[in-house]
């Protein structure tokens, strides 16, 4: 952390433990994710990562049996507060999943609705101006601008999820969580992806899982390094990738196991 | 003032103020909003917050009221009951009015109340499960004080005709004894059912694995909406067709081959209902058939063995779990089913083993009794009601068999 | 690997050509059943299509105001419709011009009449009658009418003057109550269970319960709306009210049964969508999955409905096979469903009555076979994959 000591630290997750049921799947996970960079957590399958990307907007609150212990504090302020409204945080901290998935409506509506029920802009030109800088932003303008009545499920993989970002970023949220937001997509379609990615961490702070190193590396200023529900390691990707502190780091990002 | 009046007073009134609140909170939300204010919630919901706030605590208390009434504990006068519900539905509006303001998360409150409404809506479901238990529980012990529940299970004749007299007082004044003896009526009542299996496992089984294992997807998709006309005829239907003209069928064939056969026999009513039952048969089989994973097929098949023996061998045997829960939900059907024995059945308690002779059945004897112009609390009326306990723990016992057994079932392929 | 030498295998291989044709015996049988029950109902309702009308001469006398059997001839006071004769009086009393004219008129032919004239067996006429009957005939003084009465008319103890009007109404009031109450309440129950839940006892036990109505019979709905809703909350018995209240708790559980499969059909990913953006658990509900689900709360709606309209069983119990010659005005007051009109004149004995039993069916069968079709076309329209 070195390199960006300066930086103001967007998220900090203290002493986080979560069970499904009996079953721990973090045992107490600690960690800050300085503003407007990009963090990756890489791990094998189970590790907890997304599990742990879940918690920063309580996607998990959704999981019949799921508990937590510990704390979330975005901007200082505790995210499992009960003064804390659910709804609020999430327009603060937007999602990107794992697979596209636009609504069954038109390119216009995806972004539309959350700010119509957010009431951010009012129908008309304030919605057509907010749902062009949104798609600007992800890139997705000139694709589709002459076919924002058509339906969103109809777009490429790549485009649909870029659509996704789009109805993320319309909400003007802090942090964009991204769940291995390229696992369903070509090469061609995540390139475009973490080359926006990469523009939108001068606006967002980002959190990214995914399986894959090599795009943990290009895009990604830290990295932290889960196994079995344990935050192994973390530090800037080059550290982890270069000289990682653990024997277990350095044999998962040299294929020795995962 | 009518019933109906009143309650044509009470929801128009009701609906008048709280569109009335409706407006007033969102207004007062939105003059709430100025510069960089900014409310938790959409000002709509200040307004749907009024407007429940208005409407669910009057509602209930209508509700309460009503219910009392029906129990004979109060009758409130109709106009104090308006006055009353009104009175409550301004309180609402003035309480909701006065939340509203800069901090008051009108979404989570409506969210709150909706989902009470959703919740209220679920128990309804419980309510009507009691309610099925105590109407037939509560006659039948008004039944069981005057007739022996040994009686009744044991007995072999159903003689209630004379049942009158002992609602009338004057059962020591010598006339013929009433007799409730149910076993002939289940007797009757199991027979039809059984000539009803003998038709629809066989067929419903045998359509399913040709659906699920032979047919093309194509043909399925043809067959299977066919054999569902099946179970959309209504029962009235099926009892005129095996009335008219399924039964004179039989008693011709039956003479045709030197027997007598009645025309309310059980053999055309134990058909029918056996057609009527296939549709059920086949797609519950079909769809516990289709839940056997392909791999076990797989595997049989690459064995070396023919498409008949892998489903005879290792589909059917994997499946079985499911195809009993099919048959005893089958089973229950034909039991409670009505109309094609009303129809075609016989109204005479009869203990044979000939299908050919008419019999009668639980169901036959329930709508006899309750559709005769005997006065309610006649031990005959609530015969029926006794009847229709039986029917309904039997269909029950069924029910939740045929669920353990498929939960077994699941359990192991899922 | 030749198979023509190898008895064993040719017998497996026979043994598995049987299997399959018991598969299509099954079927065939099944298939051939539908073929004859349809050709058998049709062929019983057609007749009743058409409907005997003679052509007799009419005296509009002072007399006939008092008897109405005095306006024609004796010999045709029998051949004609008594529901006819007895409308002459009014007619003449609103029309005091037309007495003392006679007229040449077709008019409404007696049943027994109308039976010997489809030549069906058992029509009952007498002989003198028929005689009578062959004579008009000869005069080209008959003829057969396509049957509107049987449309326009409520119930009648005439066979010739029966029709469906009124328990056809009936119907569609009771459907109505049971719509208005069974679809919401069910449809609220199910997002209940499927969307808000927790995974508690209370839960648990409500799911077992709606699976246990749903296999309880109907007759014993009946029995509960006897029990409950007339004898204790005083409900009118016969009403429309009372049932479409029974109705509408029998269907109830289908369609809490249907929706929630409509439900579970939206995928776990349209939810995390809208609420990634920030909508709260009921608006993910409004907005997007209950729009999703509609075309298959839709059908499983209208299968419970077209099953509801077809039931007859419970609706004896509560005294709706009363006689309804006229349409009911209100909910409250005695009707007849469809089914249940086909029920009590299959039990006349007039053997007009059996045509007139088959085309009622063959209304309520066009009636509900449309209904099951619109509903398989709208699963059919709807079918999405994720």
């Amino acid at each position: 952390m070195n390199t960006k000591a300066e930086q103001k630290t967007k998220i900090h997750i203290e002493n986080l433990k979560l069970w499904y049921g009996q079953d721990e799947a973090l045992h107490g996970i600690t960690l800050d994710i300085p503003e407007n960079s990009v963090t990756s957590f890489i791990g094998p399958s189970g590790c907890g990562k997304s599990t742990l990307l879940r918690t920063i907007n309580r996607m998990n609150d959704r999981i019949i049996g799921c508990r937590i212990e510990g704390e979330v504090l975005l901007d200082g302020q505790n995210i499992y507060d009960p003064q804390v409204d659910v709804v609020h945080l999430r327009t603060h901290v937007g999602m990107v999943f794992q697979k596209p998935n636009p609504f069954p409506k038109s390119i216009y509506e995806n972004i539309a609705y959350a700010p119509r029920i957010h009431g951010l802009a009012s129908d008309g030109g304030e919605m057509d101006m907010l749902v062009e800088a949104s798609l600007q932003k992800a890139s997705l303008w000139e694709e589709v601008k002459n076919k924002l009545n058509q339906p969103g499920t109809a777009l490429s993989g790549g485009q649909q999820q870029r659509l996704c970002i789009a109805r993320t970023i319309a909400v003007r949220p802090k942090v964009i969580l991204m769940d291995e937001p390229c696992s369903a997509l070509d090469p061609i379609a995540t390139a475009k992806i973490e080359a926006l990615i990469e523009e939108l961490k001068t606006e967002y702070t980002i959190a990214i899982v995914t399986h894959s190193m090599q795009q943990a590396a290009r895009v990604s200023e830290q990295t932290a390094f889960f196994y079995l529900g344990d935050l192994i390691e973390y530090g800037t990707t080059s550290d982890i990738f270069t000289k990682p502190q653990q024997q277990r780091t350095d044999d998962y990002i040299t294929g020795r196991f995962g | 003032m009518q019933t109906s009046d009143l309650i044509f007073w009470l929801l128009s009134g009701l609906a008048a103020m709280s569109a009335v609140t409706f407006w007033l909170c969102r207004h007062k939300a939105t003059s709430l909003m100025h510069g960089p204010i900014r409310l938790h919630s959409q000002p709509g919901y200040y307004g749907w917050y009024g407007a429940l706030m208005v409407l669910l605590p009057a509602v209930m208390v209508a509700v309460m009221v009503g219910v009392l009434h029906l129990f004979h504990w109060y009758t409130a006068p109709a106009t104090l009951l308006l006055a009353v519900c009104y009175l409550i539905a301004a309180a609402g509006s003035g309480v909701a009015l006065s939340h509203i303001n800069v901090d008051f998360r009108a979404r989570d409150a409506v969210e709150r109340m909706v989902r009470g409404m959703l919740f209220g809506a679920a128990t309804v479901s419980i309510l009507i499960t009691i309610g099925i238990v105590f109407s037939v529980l509560f006659e039948s012990i008004q039944f069981f004080k005057v007739i022996s529940f040994w009686e009744f299970i044991t007995g072999t004749r159903w003689e209630p005709d004379t049942a009158f007299l002992i609602g009338a007082g004057r059962e020591d004044e010598g006339g013929a004894v009433p007799h409730f003896g149910s076993v002939p009526i289940f007797a009757g009542t199991f027979m039809i059912t059984a000539i009803a299996m003998v038709v629809a496992v066989p067929v419903g089984l045998f359509s399913a694995i040709y659906m699920s294992e032979y047919a093309s997807n194509n043909w399925r998709n043809t067959l299977k909406p066919m054999l569902e006309i099946l179970a959309g005829i209504p029962t009235v239907v099926y009892g005129f067709f095996a009335a008219i003209t399924i039964s004179p069928l039989v008693v011709q064939f039956a003479e045709s081959i030197g027997f007598h056969a009645d025309y309310t026999n059980a053999l055309a009513p134990g058909l029918i209902m056996g057609i009527m039952i296939i549709p059920f048969m086949s797609s519950l089989s079909d769809d516990v058939i289709r839940a056997v994973p392909q791999s076990l097929r797989d595997g049989s098949l690459a064995l070396g063995t023919t498409k008949a023996e892998t489903i005879r061998h290792v589909v059917l045997p994997a499946a079985m779990p499911g195809i009993v829960a099919a048959f005893l939900i089958a089973v229950s059907r034909a039991i409670g089913e009505t109309m094609i024995v009303v129809m075609a059945a016989g109204l005479r308690p009869n203990l044979t083993a000939n299908p050919l002779e008419g019999m009668t059945t639980v169901t036959v004897k329930i709508v006899e009794a309750l559709t005769g112009d005997q006065e309610f609390d006649s031990a005959f009326t609530l015969a029926a009601f006794a009847l229709g306990m039986v029917l309904l723990i039997i269909t029950l016992v069924l029910n939740i068999i045929s669920s353990l057994v498929v939960r077994k079932f699941r359990q192991r392929y899922e | 690997m030749n198979t023509a030498n190898n008895p064993a295998l040719q017998r497996r291989y026979r043994a598995d050509r049987r299997f399959r044709l018991y598969g299509l015996l099954a079927l065939a049988f099944a298939m051939s059943f539908l073929l004859f029950f349809f050709v058998d109902i049709i062929s019983k309702a057609m007749p009743a299509l058409q409907q005997a009308e003679v052509k007799v001469t009419v005296q509009y006398t002072e007399a006939a105001i008092e008897n109405y059997n005095k306006a024609v001839s004796r010999l045709d006071r029998r051949v004609v419709s008594k529901s006819w004769l007895r409308s002459l009086p009014r007619l003449l009393r609103d029309n005091p011009a037309m007495i003392g004219t006679s007229e040449e008129l077709w008019v409404l032919a007696e049943s027994r009449v109308d039976q010997y004239l489809k030549g069906h067996d058992g029509h009952g006429l007498k002989a003198k009658y028929q005689k009578r009957v062959d004579v008009l005939q000869q005069q080209g003084y008959t003829r057969m009418a396509f049957n509107t009465g049987f449309f326009i008319n409520g119930d009648s103890k005439l066979p010739e003057y029966a029709g469906i009007l009124a328990s056809a109404i009936g119907s569609v009031m009771v459907l109505l109550i049971t719509m208005a109450l069974a679809v919401p309440v069910g449809v609220m129950t199910a997002i209940y269970l499927e969307e808000f839940a927790p995974d508690n006892h209370f839960t648990h036990v409500v799911e077992i319960n709606i699976n246990n109505l749903a296999a309880i019979p109907s007759i014993l709905y009946g029995l509960l709306g006897l029990a409950i809703f007339i004898n204790f909350a005083g409900v009118p018995r016969s009403s429309a009210l009372a049932g479409g209240l029974t109705l509408a708790l029998m269907t109830l559980p289908i369609i809490i049964i249907s929706t929630r499969a409509a439900l579970r059909t939206v995928p776990e990913t349209i939810r995390e969508a809208a609420m990634g953006v920030g909508a709260s658990q009921l608006q993910s509900v409004w907005h997007h999955v209950l729009p999703l689900a509609m075309p298959g709360i839709l059908t499983g709606s209208i299968i419970g409905l077209a099953q509801a309209m077809g039931e007859t069983a419970p609706l004896l119990i509560i005294g709706m096979m009363a006689y309804i010659p006229d349409a009911p005005n209100s909910a409250l007051q005695a009707a007849t469903v469809l089914p249940a009109q086909i029920y009590t004149w299959s039990s006349e004995s007039l053997r007009a009555f059996e045509e007139r039993t088959a085309a009622g069916i063959l209304v309520l069968l066009v009636v509900l076979l449309s209904l099951n079709g619109v509903a398989v076309w709208l699963r059919k329209r709807s079918e999405q994959t994720w």
